[in-house]
């Protein structure tokens, strides 16, 4: 068997042992908790960027370093587990939406939380979840995928014990948490029982033999119990209802992992998920995937308009942002690949204009202290540079140029409208005029309403001084430069 | 009628009357109690079933362990009846989901009627014991079998994380 093909989760494994185990060596002389935040959060970077800078060995030498040592065999344990050029992609973003993860979360950290090893320990575990389900090439691998990045985020949304908010969090997403875990699993066990397999090759080949209505309607009903337990990880209407209390009770920099790695995550099972299709199928698929969009993006966005609290606020927008992403499922689902590379790059560009935010949030919200938006009137005056990123992130998120959000919206629309859905697009247009009303309305009271309470700012830690940095020349990039990024999507498409 | 068919009527009968009282009965302990009466029937429909290891599993595992543990800590945390917030419109509510489920369960219902023989690969004279199983966890399934193990570690650390007092 060819182990190398998991070094990355092998090596992002370590790192959560290391974390968990080793806690106590981390203790620095004066005892302060800053330098252990750091030198753990360190630790933690350290094993993100190893596994990351491996899997771009992979991308960059086609599986050159695999096949130089070993079998060239992709797949291992039996073929639960792949490792296809859609995952390593899959992977890279999910790793580098976590490594901005931490880089933001130093400073909330050393200040709220009290367990460290354990928090960083779960966001490397939850970061490993998300690895298996991009790489899973079966039901129960895939389950469990999703039940080890839904376990590690209940346990990490009460972090902050002190909050009666945080707690309420924690269990309401365990609660909905575990009921879609239940719905997924009612799903699969039909699929499972109609075919007799559990692997997604072998699955895809036996749907054509039924051809009854009877049967083809209970595949119906597992393929929509599958697709609504996968579709609360991404926060899909209707299934959408606990991001927002989830969200906002969540320590910040957990709230920043549900909306990016996670939903990546979750991208990364659907898009896998829906490979087991024949062409019948899909066309059905196609359908009910485009009403769901349609739905999300404007759910999402009519109740963002309402919302007071910034994190509230991104709850809902990252609904929307979702709604648009299942966008680009269609052109997969139709065998389109050349449009389908529309949705990874769209998924490299939200991990920018997001972590941008969330940083500015987590920084301003620390010396305001409070998360409403009214509390940020002013800050700009303060804290320019950080201001600035924040709006350019949150234009970008509207979709306008000069950003990479307006170049991979422009992808998802492109590719809807070659696949003949037109109106779809459409809809996603008119959706994005909607969202650039909040998404202005908050660049306004940074900038143009003053501030009432005299706060006094400190400058930014390193963390997320980089974080917002790379963020901004993330997004930057992105628009400016997009085709080797395409070009590289692409390529991975070709593996979905 | 077949011995089979008559004991598959008797555990469905009491699994489907017993997962009713569970819902409807107020206090937490009697719910819990027929919680276990519904297990321990479906074991039996296991070992209707020839799934061996399901059926000892079932009843070591779930009607043992893990309902000893709920049942413990709803002794620990001592609910009492005025404790509990008021349930309003309970037999409308369950009445109503019933209705929504009721066409999934004419559809599949349906289905076993079209299935034909030979549609499906037919089940080895070992299935269900634990040589099969074993040879299936340590085979085709060894990757979820690990992957569980880091489950394990999850859950323990999130006991000991909102557990802990505070230091």
């Amino acid at each position: 068997m060819n182990y190398t093909v998991f070094l990355p989760e092998i090596l992002v494994l370590i790192t959560a042992s290391i974390v968990l185990f080793g806690e106590w060596a981390f203790k620095s002389i004066d005892n302060s908790t800053e330098k252990k935040v750091r030198n753990i959060g360190f630790v933690t970077l350290l094993g993100m960027f190893a596994a990351l800078g491996v899997l771009l060995s992979f991308e960059t030498t086609g599986y050159g370093l695999i096949t130089s040592f070993f079998s060239p065999e992709t797949s291992t344990f039996y073929s639960s587990f792949v490792l296809d050029s859609s995952a390593i992609y899959f992977k890279i973003i999910i790793l580098i939406s976590s490594i901005l993860t931490v880089l933001i979360s130093f400073k909330y950290v050393s200040d709220k939380i009290k367990n460290v090893g354990e928090f960083y320990a779960l966001i490397c575990m939850a970061t490993l979840g998300g690895m298996f389900m991009s790489s899973a090439n079966e039901m129960i691998s895939m389950y469990l995928g999703i039940e080890l990045i839904s376990i590690s985020s209940y346990i990490l949304c009460c972090f902050n014990k002190d909050h009666n908010k945080s707690s309420e969090s924690a269990l309401k997403y365990f609660i909905v948490g575990g009921l879609s875990s239940a719905i997924l699993l009612y799903g699969f066990s039909l699929l499972f029982g109609l075919t007799g397999f559990t692997q997604f090759p072998q699955l895809a080949s036996t749907f054509d033999k039924f051809t009854a209505p009877e049967l083809n309607a209970i595949f119906l009903i597992g393929v929509i119990m599958s697709i609504a337990g996968l579709g609360y990880k991404i926060a899909a209407v209707p299934f959408h209802a606990w991001a927002p209390d989830v969200y906002e009770g969540a320590p910040t920099p957990i709230t920043a992992f549900l909306s990016i790695t996670s939903k990546i995550a979750g991208f990364a099972a659907i898009s896998r998920f829906f490979l087991i299709f024949n062409n019948s199928m899909s066309e059905k698929l196609v359908v009910l995937v485009a009403v769901l969009s349609v739905l999300t993006m404007c759910i999402g966005n009519f109740l963002s308009l309402a919302q007071k609290n910034i994190k509230r606020l991104f709850a809902y927008s990252s609904i929307a942002q979702a709604g648009y992403l299942l966008m680009g499922l269609i052109p997969l689902l139709m065998n389109r690949m050349d449009d389908s590379a529309s949705i990874l790059f769209y998924l490299t560009a939200y991990i920018f204009m997001n972590i941008g935010c969330f940083a500015a949030i987590i920084y301003f919200s620390k010396f305001t202290g409070s998360t409403d938006i009214e509390a940020f009137a002013g800050v700009a005056k303060k804290s320019p540079f950080i201001a600035f990123v924040f709006s350019c992130c949150l234009i970008s998120l509207a979709g306008l140029p000069p950003f990479g959000g307006f170049t991979g919206k422009f992808y998802l629309f492109v590719g809807a409208v070659n696949s003949g859905y037109t109106w779809l697009a459409f809809v996603g247009a008119v959706n994005s005029v909607i969202s650039l009303y909040y998404y202005v309305k908050i660049i306004k009271t940074m900038y143009f309403v003053e501030s009432t309470k005299d706060i006094k700012f400190e400058l930014p830690n390193a963390g997320i001084l980089t974080a917002v940095i790379l963020s901004l020349a993330g997004i930057l990039i992105l628009f400016l430069v997009p085709y080797p990024f395409i070009q590289m999507a692409k390529m991975s498409a070709l593996g979905l | 009628m077949a011995a089979n068919t008559i004991f598959f009527m008797i555990f469905s009968l009491v699994a489907i009357i017993s997962g009713f009282v569970m819902i409807t009965r107020r206090h937490p302990l009697s719910a819990a109690l027929s919680l276990v009466v519904t297990f321990i029937s479906l074991a039996g429909l296991y070992g209707l079933l020839a799934a061996k290891l399901l059926f000892i599993i079932q009843i070591l595992v779930y009607a043992g362990a893990i309902m000893t543990l709920v049942i413990f800590s709803i002794m620990l945390l001592n609910v009492q009846e005025e404790d509990l917030p008021a349930e309003e419109r309970i037999i409308e509510r369950v009445s109503i989901t019933t209705l929504i489920l009721l066409p999934m369960i004419y559809i599949i219902g349906r289905s076993f009627t079209v299935i034909k023989d030979g549609q499906f690969p037919e089940v080895s004279q070992d299935f269900g014991t634990i040589h099969s199983v074993g040879m299936f966890l340590f085979t085709t399934y060894s990757f979820p079998f690990e992957v569980i193990s880091i489950l394990l570690l999850i859950s323990l650390l999130g006991v000991v994380v909102l557990a802990k007092r505070r230091i």
